[in-house]
């Protein structure tokens, strides 16, 4: 992810002054900043990247000064060096190395991201790549408090194909708000033209109609404006779920490398809620609130300044308790978020666990470590309520002093004819509904950072950049030979560590290629690179001469099957899981699909047949079928190109002869890469690439390579009685 | 071809003894008929099993089988598959943590005991509705639009 970190303006002129013609800070492509000065000191430095320079910056004393400024055509190879507790970045210009910064660990993915976006422009030669752009559009910062303004801007926008249904929602709300200041004034004239004085007491029924119409009224709009609100809530809700869920599926798989699948589901669930509460609870909320607090004030002026002021004295005391309160009781909330956490944590645990448990006969030792946590939570759970209900009647006690204040001097103002009883009756009444908002309009100050970081973790998913499906100039290619070239394949995970180094390999169509090596030899990683589940960092990969990466990706995935260790079966029918990558696919194809995976009769017998449901992921199957089932789906998917990761886990004989069957017929006439395991598909594979630590180190046959007696050879004596081996080709 | 021809598949009966398999003239005594879809297909794909269980072969349309073999198929597929249909529901009461459903089905009336109500019942399609007791039974509703208003009502609160 290229960064733009903020370029301070004393530094964005020093750059400025130092590129040469041509160029200028419009070229800039991203800023990191880092923490470390050249001589070891805590201070900001900057690494930025324009089209043609890289520029490196440091402060001291509160003075920007530049450190290096390279050409990127100078710059022969870019080198991350970790030290400890920190990093180094090295640059080799003219065949020397230099240090360019320092960093500690806070920065290094920032960094990381940032020399990754280096070397793509720098190219692996050195000379700036200007075939593949990394000038990616910059992601919004969706994290930063100032964000929180884009994230209201991004919450109209979803409004905004809605606005009638809001206008007129808010329309509603500030009639109820307007007709809820009625009673109070209409109580005042009942009370001191018609009760005491008498004059106009023909008015009473009248008056009592208008209360009764009043409330009537609002009881009325407050449920047309609280119905078009909830479905305006939960419409908006629904497509901020849609668009998440559209995106999660178009995703990169790097981005699920970093993210965890329960955090996700959390943001599915509950964060994309919260745009329902802001359009339901919180928006109207603070409009009629908000209203009520601003006529109420106007009318209490109106009938009596003086009284009115006296009725503001506890406001500023209510405002401060309610937001201390808040921020007091919210410790004791997060304790017991926290201790309702691990409660669940070790509950769930637990009863994943039961099986072990009771084997090895701990279940008193686990019901008393859960009955400590139930403890914990007893505790957290006193806390609060203990401390909500003594606030509360606190808070209650400052709203009566306003009370006492206009009985004390409206009561005055009564005895001495200068104010109706009526009026202060209305006065009253005001005050009831007037306090009530305020503190309201103050909690729900509070609110807002709550809601917001969970709307803003929202928009963090659905702005997150998708997989690049037809990249510009697609080749077509709709059906492939299978001719497979890898040509100095380079790639790592993080960009300065490489995981597969100088790969070269040439795959005729029909071929099948065995991929063996010890674990964390590279071997997954090159199959993730054929899936194009991340690009090459270096070198390409070439199906019938055209590189993936100007492949339609669907048409490219859609040609290439791929079978795992531990296959993933979809909760559904056994049906559902065999069509699923061919959802036309007629029963006809299923049952010949599972005829040639050796699965067809296990399923048959199962109660429901195909129809049976697998459970979640395929937990209902044994891990023999569910790698049958697997292959039939593979076979149904019909790819020109197969991926095949070998099971390692040890079946019975009987099944183990009926996968190898299933996968002899499901590799007829495709090209293969399989990373093997097994002694027959490494004897029945056309070749054999041996990876160590990265890179390639033999490739030949079975025989070929047990003859050459290397790392191959080292290899199947490490896993098997070689003597055998030898005996069974004999 | 993975599929029998239906021409070359013919089944006899003698009495109440498993049915005798003749496939291109070999024969297999005491077969076994499974469907494939039995919930989702139940009128095609029969496969057929030896008296050991080992896998003889699949048929896609029985229908297209000599009028005796289809009818000892389809007597078989009873046979085999045991789901009763309700036509009508009588009562539900909680018991317990179990609940009790007094239905009226095509073989009778019967109690269906179901410990988890919602878990024990499956939407197969939009109105056909699986349902499996606590002890493994199995009923089935083949159109809830076809049951009377109160049977829908208790059904419609479940599903």
């Amino acid at each position: 992810m290229p960064l733009l970190n903020k370029i301070p303006a004393e530094l964005n002129r020093l750059i400025g002054d130092s590129l040469s013609v041509g160029e200028d800070m419009a070229d800039l492509l991203f800023a990191c900043k880092t923490d470390l000065a050249p001589d070891g000191r805590m201070e900001d430095s900057m690494l930025v990247v324009t089209r043609r320079h890289l520029v490196v910056a440091t402060r001291s004393d509160g003075k920007w000064s530049l450190t290096h400024t390279l050409s990127l055509a100078d710059i022969a190879g870019l080198t991350v060096e970790p030290l400890v507790g920190a990093s180094a970045l090295m640059a080799t210009v003219d065949g020397r190395e230099s240090r360019l910064l320092r960093y500690t660990h806070a920065v290094a993915q920032d960094m990381s991201d940032a020399v990754e976006s280096l070397l793509h422009l720098i190219g692996p030669d050195g000379s700036p790549d200007h075939t593949e752009p990394v000038a990616e559009e910059p992601v919004p910062d969706w994290s930063s408090r100032e964000a929180h303004l884009r994230t209201f801007r991004r919450l109209w926008s979803f409004c905004l194909p809605h606005w009638r249904t809001l206008v007129i929602a808010m329309l509603v709300t500030v009639a109820a708000s307007a007709i809820d200041l009625l009673p109070p004034y209409l109580t005042m004239i009942l009370v001191d033209q018609v009760l005491v004085d008498q004059s106009m007491f023909i008015w009473l029924p009248l008056i009592v109609a208008l209360l009764a119409v009043s409330r009537i009224v609002h009881t009325g709009v407050t449920i047309i404006s609280g119905r078009m609100m909830a479905v305006l809530g939960d419409r908006l809700a629904y497509d901020a779920r849609s668009e998440l869920l559209n995106v999660l599926q178009l995703l990169p798989l790097k981005y699920y490398d970093m993210q965890q699948t329960g955090g996700l589901m959390a943001r599915i669930a509950r964060d994309a809620k919260s745009i329902h509460y802001f359009w339901i609870d919180f928006a109207p909320q603070v409009v009629q609130q908000g209203l009520l607090v601003i006529g109420m004030t106007a009318v209490l002026f109106y009938l009596n300044w003086e009284l009115a002021l006296l009725v503001l004295i506890p406001i500023p005391a209510i405002i401060y308790a309610s937001f201390h309160i808040k921020r007091y009781l919210m410790w004791f909330y997060g304790r017991s978020w926290d201790s309702w956490a691990t409660f669940f944590e070790r509950v769930n645990d637990a009863l994943a666990g039961i099986r072990v448990v009771k084997i090895f006969a701990q279940e008193k030792r686990q019901s008393l470590e859960m009955q400590l946590e139930n403890e914990k939570v007893f505790t957290a759970e006193r806390n609060i309520h203990i401390r909500s209900r003594t606030v509360r009647p606190l808070l209650a006690f400052i709203v009566s002093v306003g009370g006492l204040l206009v009985w004390w001097y409206g009561g005055q103002q009564v005895q001495s004819t200068e104010m109706t009883t009526g009026m202060l009756m209305a006065f009253f009444l005001y005050l009831a509904m007037f306090y009530s908002p305020v503190q309201q309009l103050t909690s729900m100050a509070d609110w807002i950072p709550e809601m917001m970081t969970a709307i803003t973790r929202t928009f963090e998913v659905i702005d997150s950049p998708i997989e690049e499906y037809t990249p510009d100039g697609t080749v077509d290619v709709p059906r492939f030979e299978g001719r497979l070239e890898l040509q100095d394949v380079n790639f790592g995970y993080v960009a300065h560590q490489p995981v597969l180094k100088g790969i070269n390999l040439h795959v005729e169509p029909g071929e099948m290629i065995g991929l063996v090596g010890h674990s964390g030899a590279g071997k997954s990683t090159l199959i993730k690179l054929m899936c194009r589940f991340y690009d090459v960092d270096g070198g390409r990969i070439m199906i019938d001469g055209t590189d993936v990466r100007r492949m339609d990706l669907t048409q490219l995935r859609s040609q290439i099957g791929y079978v795992e260790q531990d296959p993933f079966l979809f909760s559904g029918s056994v049906a559902d899981n065999i069509r699923f990558g061919n959802q036309d696919a007629s029963r006809e194809a299923i049952i010949e699909a599972a005829i040639n995976a050796n699965a067809h009769e296990f399923i048959v017998k199962l109660p429901d047949g195909y129809d049976t449901p697998v459970g979640e992921r395929g937990g209902r199957l044994s891990g023999g079928e569910r790698q049958r089932v697997a292959i039939a789906r593979a076979i149904l998917h019909d790819p020109r190109i197969l991926i095949l990761d070998e099971p390692t886990s040890a079946l019975d004989l009987e099944t183990e002869k009926k996968i190898q069957e299933a996968l002899g017929r499901l590799m007829e006439g495709r090209t293969t890469l399989a990373i093997a395991h097994r002694l027959s598909t490494l004897r029945d594979a056309d070749r054999l690439l041996v990876l160590k630590n990265g890179e390639p180190v033999e490739l030949g046959t079975h025989e070929e390579l047990l003859d050459r007696q290397g790392e191959y050879y080292r290899l199947v004596q490490l896993h098997t009685n070689v003597s055998s081996i030898v005996g069974v080709e004999g | 071809m993975s599929f029998l021809d239906p021409a070359v598949v013919h089944l006899e009966r003698r009495d109440d003894q498993p049915p005798t398999l003749s496939i291109a003239g070999d024969l297999f005594f005491g077969v076994k008929i499974r469907q494939a879809f039995p919930l989702s297909q139940e009128s095609r794909y029969v496969t057929f099993f030896d008296q050991e269980d080992e896998y003889l072969g699949i048929v896609a349309d029985p229908s297209s089988c000599d009028e005796s073999t289809f009818r000892i198929i389809r007597d078989e597929i009873e046979w085999r598959y045991f789901r009763p249909r309700i036509t009508r529901v009588v009562e539900m009461e909680g018991r317990g943590g179990t609940s009790l459903f007094s239905v009226e089905t095509d073989r009778g009336e019967v109690k269906i005991p179901m410990r988890d109500l919602r878990e024990g019942m499956t939407e197969l399609s939009p109105g056909r509705i699986l349902i499996t007791d606590e002890n493994g039974n199995r009923y089935e509703i083949p159109d809830l639009d076809l049951l009377d208003r109160r049977s829908r009502r208790l059904i419609r609160r479940l599903i």
